[in-house]
């Protein structure tokens, strides 16, 4: 596996990486919806209308539905919750894939290797992909553990802070008020879990890299070693150019909130029909999963480039 | 109140509030006279409505049995209230009565051996201890006399020799009243307001001042005393009269009081006021020094509405509720019959001094976050206002048959909340919507086998019993009778019941009697057994079949010739089939059954209910494939409506493919954001 150059790292000529992300989301999505359709199947599915009842107006087998008092809802919600954990793990094999598709090539050492070069270089071979996502896997869970931790003690921070000062508040500015001003003050502590969140994509970037750098030169590395390595890549790049990495992420962010709320437009239109209205509104949904499967491959890509930048940088210096 | 219920319902509708879906807007609600027209604002001509219920006599005024004259004097640095004056009270019995009782409310808040603070029932409001107890003691009680003067204080006995409670006194009197005597009475006692632990007390500056005065018990008819100690669960009964209360408290507070203020006056750093009304049996008000008002006239009535600061919007909600809720309560039950109405929304910091009514005053409530969509503060407002119809003017003894304010009033609630808001009268949020009366359906079959609905306050197990069968069930009982009889005939039940009983204090069996009389036998049988029996339905697709008709085959004499037919080919074009439906349960209801071919084609065969079980014969050109009990959920009752279908072996149902999508859908999107 040979490096691309910054320059050469595009999400959109890696549309089977991309496609093999979507894949595994929507083949885990089907398992984690898996005991909900089951328990629904079985309290409406023989109904003619089937669970077109659930959305009917007013809302009367929907509520009747989740107020039943057998162990059918706390066994369901158990369940998927478990898959659901099941499900963010096994994403990593995939996202492992993406990217070290991003980040390198199959093709030999060329002598040739010019920046601005327009040279075509060979997407990474499928089964290399996915063996560099076995390799990079554990780290991957490694940055997800840890960066969902930091980003949930971020904003408990968050909470508990903005709550505190709106507590403060209270007497001075009447409840309602002070709502809004803990509302306010916890916007700054959710920018800065969205920052740790970004900082958790580059490192996951750098992850790839190093250990496609390993592999590449037939090296073994540890785990926490790649982590260790991969985090102050990661820093690195973050600290020299903060604002140009979030702003990358959040447009990208934005778009995928668009996306989603095109699908809710949808949803609201289509609703609860069946036949023609219901394929449309799979249709439409699962555009709006790929469009959002892109976008964070287009993102991915732009760290990647970012990570690979100041790592040259590094080594030049050095 | 309930909102404790109603806040877990919501918590679950707010997890399904990303299930996007297409509310049918235009389907009209299952009504039961077959209409099919929508019931979202379908309001009535007022002259359609004046002489739907024209015969239908309603009193004036009440008895007046009580006044009271008082004074009461706020400090509210330490929450406590000096109060005197003089209570005129009448034997409306036909007998003498040889003592008083006194309802001292606040004592329930003095000590944990109240028997408010001992009752093991948790799960509903006012179950946490207060920061500071509340009490309340009667400084003076004396009986003038013509000449006389009776001190009655020093023998006033607070409480029994087995219990410590100290909310239900004894007075004995040196000398019977006569039937038909009014004394008078005159009264001094010092409160101590409670942190606000349920309904009264005081949170920092803000004072609601409930159930702070000595109260006489109501003397019923037979001459006995309707007098109780104030359960947890339980709430309040008193006779009619004029309340005549004067309120002083610091310069800078808003008052808000039952009765119109008839004095104002600032002096020496005092604010005073002077409330009066008549035709009421309760006072309460309130004191803070950091409400808004707003004041607006609404179908003739003086509505003012107190509020914290922020709350604008919610005080414009609450104030939107009113301006349905005065003309379609005054339509359906009868002219609101006061010059006022006071709206108090408590401090978030105060949420039990909210959800709760007076005479001519309301507490709401409800955090400054919610939004539109989540109607709960309409909702809350409506049913408050509808206790000065189902407590207020129909002053039923609230502990012993909590049903007849909270359950009725449940059901007005969300008739009212039908009407103005349709299908999302509870949540319409992003497509999904839910009805008020689908929500105590869905409360409604909890505790069905562990308690009546139909008994004291006192006597039901838990809290969450309680609410769901006096709130949910009884709600749900009634809007059951409304759909299956007739949305008119079920009008007019409620309106002969609101109007005969209007000022007076009825029992259950007032109701029976109305509704037997107006919506026939068979129905009033349904309430009875329902309130009184723990009466449940569950209506059940126990079996269905289908089979192509066929020639018999077998042996057969004919004309005295024996043959054997063997089986021949089904007849093209010609099926049979059958449905077993069962009735389990007590209640004897009405149901449409309907039938589905394979073709589409929908039969319906309409059961009275009687028998435990029916078996409905099938015969078309399509095979059978499908039957459904109660297609358009009238009865709201039936203890599991999953039941009340089923699809012939072979054929399929409509499956589960909507719930597949978006379960899917919501799947993918949570893994893009909690594990990208």
């Amino acid at each position: 596996m040979r490096p691309f150059k910054p320059f050469e790292i595009r999400a959109r000529t890696r549309p089977a990486a991309v496609l093999l992300v979507y894949g595994v989301e929507v083949v885990s999505a089907l398992v984690v919806a898996t005991p909900a359709h089951a328990w629904a199947q079985r309290a409406w599915g023989a109904h003619p209308e089937g669970d077109a009842l659930l959305f009917r107006a007013s809302g009367r087998e929907l509520v009747a539905w989740v107020s039943q008092t057998d162990t059918g809802m706390s066994v369901t919600a158990r369940t998927t919750i478990v898959l659901f954990f099941l499900g963010a793990l096994l994403m990593q094999l995939p996202l492992g894939a993406l990217l070290a598709s991003l980040a390198f090539s199959n093709d030999p050492p060329a002598d040739r290797d010019v920046e601005g070069a327009s040279g075509r270089r060979r997407q990474l071979r499928l089964v290399d992909a996915l063996r560099a996502g076995v390799v990079t896997f554990v780290p991957l869970i490694g940055v997800l553990a840890f960066g969902t931790l930091a980003v949930g003690i971020v904003v408990a921070i968050g909470v508990a802070t903005s709550s505190a000062i709106g507590h403060a508040f209270t007497p001075r500015f009447g409840d309602a008020r002070a709502f809004q001003l803990t509302l306010f003050v916890l916007v700054f502590f959710v920018a800065a879990a969205a920052t740790l969140a970004v900082a958790a994509d580059l490192i996951r970037v750098a992850i790839a890299r190093e250990c496609g750098m390993a592999w590449g030169a037939h090296a073994r590395i540890g785990v926490w070693t790649v982590m260790r390595t991969a985090t102050k890549s990661a820093f690195r790049t973050l600290r020299g150019s903060v604002a140009r990495t979030v702003f990358a992420w959040s447009w990208r962010f934005a778009l995928g909130v668009g996306l989603v709320g095109v699908g809710a437009s949808a949803a609201l239109a289509l609703g609860g029909r069946g036949g023609g209205a219901l394929v449309a509104l799979v249709v439409i949904h699962q555009v709006v999963i790929l469009g959002r499967v892109a976008l964070r491959a287009s993102w991915l890509a732009d760290a990647t480039r970012q990570v690979a930048r100041a790592t040259d940088q590094s080594e030049i210096q050095e | 109140m309930w909102l404790l219920e109603l806040s877990k319902v919501l918590a679950v509708v707010g997890t399904l509030g990303a299930w996007s879906a297409l509310s049918e807007r235009d389907a009209p609600l299952p009504s039961a006279d077959g209409s099919g027209r929508s019931l979202k604002n379908s309001e009535p001509s007022a002259a359609r409505e004046a002489s739907e219920f024209a015969d239908l006599p309603m009193a004036a005024h009440p008895p007046r049995v009580v006044d009271y004259t008082l004074r009461a004097t706020l400090d509210p640095v330490v929450h406590t209230l000096h109060g005197e004056g003089s209570i005129t009270w009448k034997n409306v019995a036909s007998q003498p009565v040889r003592e008083l009782w006194m309802h001292l409310y606040l004592n329930a808040f003095k000590n944990q051996s109240s028997v408010f603070m001992r009752a093991p029932v948790g799960g509903f409001r006012g179950s946490a201890l207060p920061r500071e107890w509340g009490t309340i003691d009667v400084r003076k009680l004396t009986w003038v006399d013509g000449a006389a003067r009776f001190e009655l204080a020093p023998g006033i006995q607070l409480h029994r020799p087995d219990d410590l409670d100290e909310t239900d006194a004894l007075i004995p009197l040196p000398r019977p009243v006569a039937a038909g005597e009014t004394i008078t009475l005159e009264v001094e006692w010092d409160d101590k307001l409670p942190s606000i632990v349920e309904r009264t007390g005081f949170d920092g500056s803000f004072h609601m001042v409930a159930q702070w005065f000595p109260k006489l018990a109501k003397l019923e008819e037979d001459g006995t005393f309707a007098h109780f100690p104030f359960h947890h669960l339980g709430e309040f009964y008193a006779d009619y009269g004029q309340y005549d209360v004067t309120l002083d408290v610091p310069e800078g507070y808003v008052i808000g009081a039952t009765g119109t203020a008839t004095e104002t006056r600032v002096a020496n750093g005092r604010r005073i006021e002077r409330h009066v009304q008549d035709d009421v049996h309760d006072f309460a008000w309130t004191a803070w020094d950091k409400f808004e008002t707003r004041r607006e006239t609404i179908d003739g009535v003086a509505c003012t509405i107190l509020y914290p600061h922020g709350y604008e919007s919610h005080a414009e909600r609450e104030l939107a509720a009113i301006r349905f809720g005065l003309p379609h309560f005054g339509r359906n039950y009868g002219k609101y019959p006061y010059p006022l109405l006071t709206i108090v929304h408590p401090p978030a910091s105060a949420p039990e001094a909210g959800g709760m009514e007076y005479p001519t005053l309301i507490t709401t409530g409800g955090e400054s976050y919610i939004p539109n969509g989540f109607n709960l503060i309409e909702l809350v407002t409506l049913h408050e206002f509808g206790h000065q119809y189902f407590y207020g003017l129909l002053a039923s003894h609230e502990t012993q048959w909590p049903f007849l304010d909270e359950g009725l009033n449940s059901y007005a609630e969300a008739r009212a909340m039908a009407e103005w808001k349709g299908a999302g009268s509870l949540v319409d949020l992003f497509g999904l919507t839910i009805g008020d009366a689908e929500g105590n359906a869905g409360r409604a079959g909890r505790y069905v086998h562990d308690d009546r609905i139909a008994q004291p306050a006192y006597a039901f197990g838990s809290g969450s019993s309680y609410g769901s069968l006096v709130y949910s069930r009884t709600a749900t009982l009634l809007e059951t009778l409304r759909r299956v009889y007739g949305d008119k005939p079920m009008r007019r039940a409620m309106a002969a019941y609101t109007r005969k009983f209007r000022f007076q204090h009825p029992a259950p069996q007032d109701l029976l009697d109305t509704f037997q009389r107006e919506l026939g036998h068979e129905a009033g049988e349904v309430l009875r057994t329902a309130l009184f029996d723990k009466g449940w339905v569950d209506f059940r697709v126990e079996a269905i079949g289908s089979y192509a008709q066929r020639e018999p085959a077998g042996i057969f004499d004919r004309e005295g010739k024996r043959s054997t037919s063997a089986p021949e080919p089904a007849v093209p074009g010609r099926y049979s089939g059958w449905v077993l439906v069962q009735r389990r349960g007590t209640l004897r209801l009405p149901v449409d059954i309907e039938l589905v071919a394979e073709d589409g084609t929908k039969t319906r065969v309409a059961w009275d209910g009687s028998a435990d079980s029916l078996r409905v014969p099938y015969e078309g050109s399509s095979p059978l494939r499908a039957a459904v009990i109660d297609p358009e959920s009238r009865a709201l009752l039936d203890q599991n409506p999953e039941n009340n279908f089923a699809t012939v072996a072979g054929t399929n149902g409509g499956g589960a493919p909507r719930t597949l999508e978006r379960a899917t859908y919501w799947a993918e999107l949570l893994m893009g954001v909690l594990a990208p």
